[in-house]
């Protein structure tokens, strides 16, 4: 096979995958496709990507949680109201719920565990421990082996939110699950719930962390206002 | 969600090209598309999503611990830029991360364009708004930092 000295661009097989380009340019990838072998195995490479997109994070406007809609309050109320609650932060100790289960636990004759990755300003951290005001964390849930539904809460001044779209896992060590971002005030526990042990998100919102059965694994995040990390 | 759908996979595949894997490349398509639902911004087309993606992506390997888990992961694992493109048109994740370390960041925006994303010198000037000029100048930069690098054995300075 000859070697292709111009290959099609993978911004221009997107597009004419995608059915986005004008019927000459179309014309022209086609006939250049007709002749290379090369650039329609690149094609093809696009046409056989069978893999499922990850769900997005909800982001519907209705659904976001309160702290996640401070920005559309920007910039007339939000600096105000960010500067209150730092005022706050000073004031209220750092929230660990009682009896939370570790980030590690013993689940169905293996383990469940949660980690996360902190992305500030491109710096990733693996396990953080505090964030600060717009950080953002993926979501890495080890489980057993098994086909198991997973939901994650956000436990934060006796409230709770539901960052990420439950899904399902085949199990394995540190899947990504989704990314989400996190403002204060106060301490945030991050929980992963699997299988038996996800309780109705109505009944997290009420009881809060005493709603979380076996099968739940949590890590805690303080909120720092800057410098160390 | 619209935009996601329809754009999503094609945004996977190019930040996989360059970060090597699957789990970094669902974050950062990701992030791009949370980032622009918080704004209320769904009129965007794919070049636009394609330099956001560069972006972000180069901002990755630029973290250094970022870069050393590539590293461990990807070592000397040439990334097939397409199975017809012929060998000097395609970069390893070792080689971009080194790199874009020597380059300045239109510099290696335009690096990925070239070597990852197969772009012509003209589809690079129209995606960035500049002149073939400006362009044909960068790749002269950039071929002279792949020099300098395979001139010391492909060993970092």
């Amino acid at each position: 096979m000859n070697a292709c000295h111009e290959p099609i661009s993978w911004l221009r097989l997107e597009h004419f995958h995608l059915g986005e380009l004008p019927q000459e340019e179309r014309g022209h990838i086609q006939a250049h496709l007709h002749d290379c072998p090369h650039c329609r195995a690149m094609l093809a490479e696009i046409e056989d990507d069978g893999r499922t997109l990850p769900p997005l994070p909800d982001t519907a406007p209705s659904a976001k949680p309160w702290y996640r809609r401070l920005d559309i309050l920007f910039p007339a109320v939000a600096g105000p109201v960010l500067v209150a609650a730092l005022a706050l932060i000073l004031v209220l100790p750092p929230s660990t719920t009682p009896g939370l289960p570790g980030p590690r636990v013993a689940y169905k004759g293996g383990e469940l565990a949660i980690d996360l990755v902190r992305e500030r300003a491109g710096v990733t951290r693996q396990s953080p421990k505090a964030y600060q005001d717009g950080d953002r964390f993926a979501v890495l849930i080890t489980t057993p082996a098994g086909e198991r539904h997973w939901d994650l809460v956000v436990l934060q001044q006796g409230q709770a939110f539901f960052p990420l779209e439950p899904g399902a896992t085949s199990g394995g060590n540190r899947t990504n699950v989704g990314a989400f971002t996190l403002t204060g005030p106060g301490a945030a526990d991050v929980c992963v719930m699997v299988g038996d042990g996800i309780p109705p998100r109505s009944e997290l919102e009420s009881r809060g962390a005493e709603a979380l059965a076996d099968g739940a694994a949590c890590v805690t995040l303080k909120q720092s206002t800057g410098g160390r990390r | 969600m619209e935009i996601y759908r329809r754009y999503g996979p094609a945004l996977l595949r190019k930040c996989e090209r360059m970060l090597g894997n699957r789990p970094d490349a669902e974050d950062v398509v990701q992030g791009i598309f949370v980032d622009l639902y918080r704004r209320g911004r769904t009129d965007v087309d794919l070049p636009y999503l394609y330099r956001a993606a560069t972006s972000r992506c180069l901002n990755r390997i630029r973290d250094s611990r970022r870069r050393r888990e590539l590293l461990d992961l990807h070592g000397e694992v040439l990334i097939s830029a397409g199975p017809g493109v012929p060998e000097q048109r395609a970069i390893s994740v070792d080689l971009l991360a080194q790199l874009v370390n020597k380059l300045d960041g239109k510099s290696a925006e335009i690096l990925v364009y070239r070597y990852l994303d197969q772009m012509t010198g003209d589809e690079i000037a129209d995606l960035l708004g500049v002149s073939r000029r400006a362009v044909t100048k960068r790749l002269t930069k950039i071929r002279t930092a792949l020099e300098v690098i395979a001139n010391n054995g492909g060993g970092e300075a």
